[in-house]
Formats: structure tokens, sequence, C-alpha cells
């Protein structure tokens, strides 16, 4: 009866429609997303196992041999099938300092160049 | 007991007797605590029918599906306690257990 009442669950919520006798249309692709899904999910269970040093490890010797695309401004990027890796040196970073009067005080901020400003208030909140 | 040609089982007089009860209580608007009287009656249909199909010896499992299918009326849409109802006399039959 428990395997019965399991099989009557499942029935109901990826068969049927909405609690009626009609079977969904597209019955079919339904359960082949769901079962590719399913098996997507394992595999990324798999890697999520890894800590995220190991993980990062992983994704670097995997795009080690791959050179960096400068994009301007100390940002570099590289790309190999679904990883994306984005490198910020912050030394070759182009920094413009602004100076904002926040209660008779200087507070300095470092923008990097192109960049527009903080509003003067966000400022004030920050100081 | 002989209805004309008919014979019926005591189990089965009983479960017409209920299904009399509940097309009166339909009928007559009488109120039946917690229970949907339409979900009740479409339910004992079945019951009936399905306990035709069955050899009068086997019964406990099935007065035991009959009152869990019951139960689950109160919790669950009616289309899935029939679902439930389906399945596990399918179950019973291919397990031989009815």
């Amino acid at each position: 009866m428990l395997m019965s009442f399991l099989i009557s669950d499942m029935l109901i919520k990826h068969v049927f429609l909405a609690n009626t006798p009609y079977i969904r249309p597209n019955l079919g692709t339904y359960i082949a997303d769901k079962t590719s899904s399913i098996f997507g999910k394992k595999q990324n269970s798999i890697a999520s196992s890894l800590s995220p040093q190991d993980q990062s490890n992983l994704l670097y010797k995997a795009t080690e041999n791959i050179p960096y695309k400068a994009l301007g401004g100390g940002v570099y990027a590289k790309e190999y099938k679904d990883i994306k890796i984005i490198e910020y040196r912050s030394g070759e970073v182009v920094w413009v300092e602004y100076t904002f009067n926040v209660d008779g005080k200087q507070a300095k901020v470092r923008v990097p160049k192109g960049q527009t400003p903080p509003p003067k208030s966000l400022v004030e909140k920050i100081y | 007991m002989y209805i004309g040609p008919f014979y019926f089982d005591t189990k089965e007089v009983f479960l017409i007797l209920a299904m009399l009860i509940i097309g009166l209580a339909i009928a007559f608007g009488w109120n039946i605590w917690w229970f949907d009287k339409k979900t009740l009656l479409t339910l004992l249909i079945l019951i009936l029918v399905t306990k035709g199909l069955l050899p009068s010896i086997h019964n406990e499992a099935f007065f035991i599906l009959a009152i869990v299918a019951l139960f689950l009326t109160l919790y669950l849409p009616v289309f899935q306690v029939i679902l439930f109802y389906f399945v596990s006399f399918l179950l019973f039959r291919l397990l031989r257990i009815i």
C-alpha cells in the first residue's frame, strides 16, 4: 500500500495535469527533461563535494594552457567550454582619487579610471 | 443472500446499504462531518465494482485497502485517492494477495 501511495503520488505530480484524468500532452519530453536534469544535478553534486579551493584549482588546471586576454584597466579574462575566468590585477588598475567634504573632514575615494565616482550621499553614509 | 437471480455476500449488502444512505444524504442534504458525500459515493461505487471481481475468500486485505482509501479522502484530492485505489488493487492482484 505504501508503494502504491508513492506510485500514485508520482503519477499525480508528473503524469497527470492538475489532479484531472488528463495526461500531460508533452509527457515524453517532460520525462526526458526530468531525467537529464536529475543526472545533471548528480554531476554537479559530485563537483560541489570538493572544497572551494579544490574546485578553483581544478578550473585553473583545466585552463592553464589558455592565455589571458587583456580587457583593459587591469582586467584579464579567458574562456574554455563552460569555464570563464576573470582576473583582476590590482597593481595594474589605474585609480582616480576623488576628495569629498563630509562633516568638515576630507574623505578620499579611489575609483578605477573610466568609472563614475559614487554620489556624495553614499560617501556620507559610509563615512 | 439472493436478490432475484443475483447472489450478494454480507459485505456487499453492507456496501450497498452505505451507498443508499449516502445517496439519501445527498438528496436530502444531510451533513456528514469532514467527508465529502460525492467523493464517498464515487469511492463506494468503485469498491463495490472491484469487490465483484474478487473471490469471496480474500476479504481482509481488500477491506483494509477500502478503509485506507476512505480515510485518504480526508487529506488527498479525489483523483489521487482513486489512482491509489486502482494501483493498490492492481499490485494486490499481481502479488496474489487478493
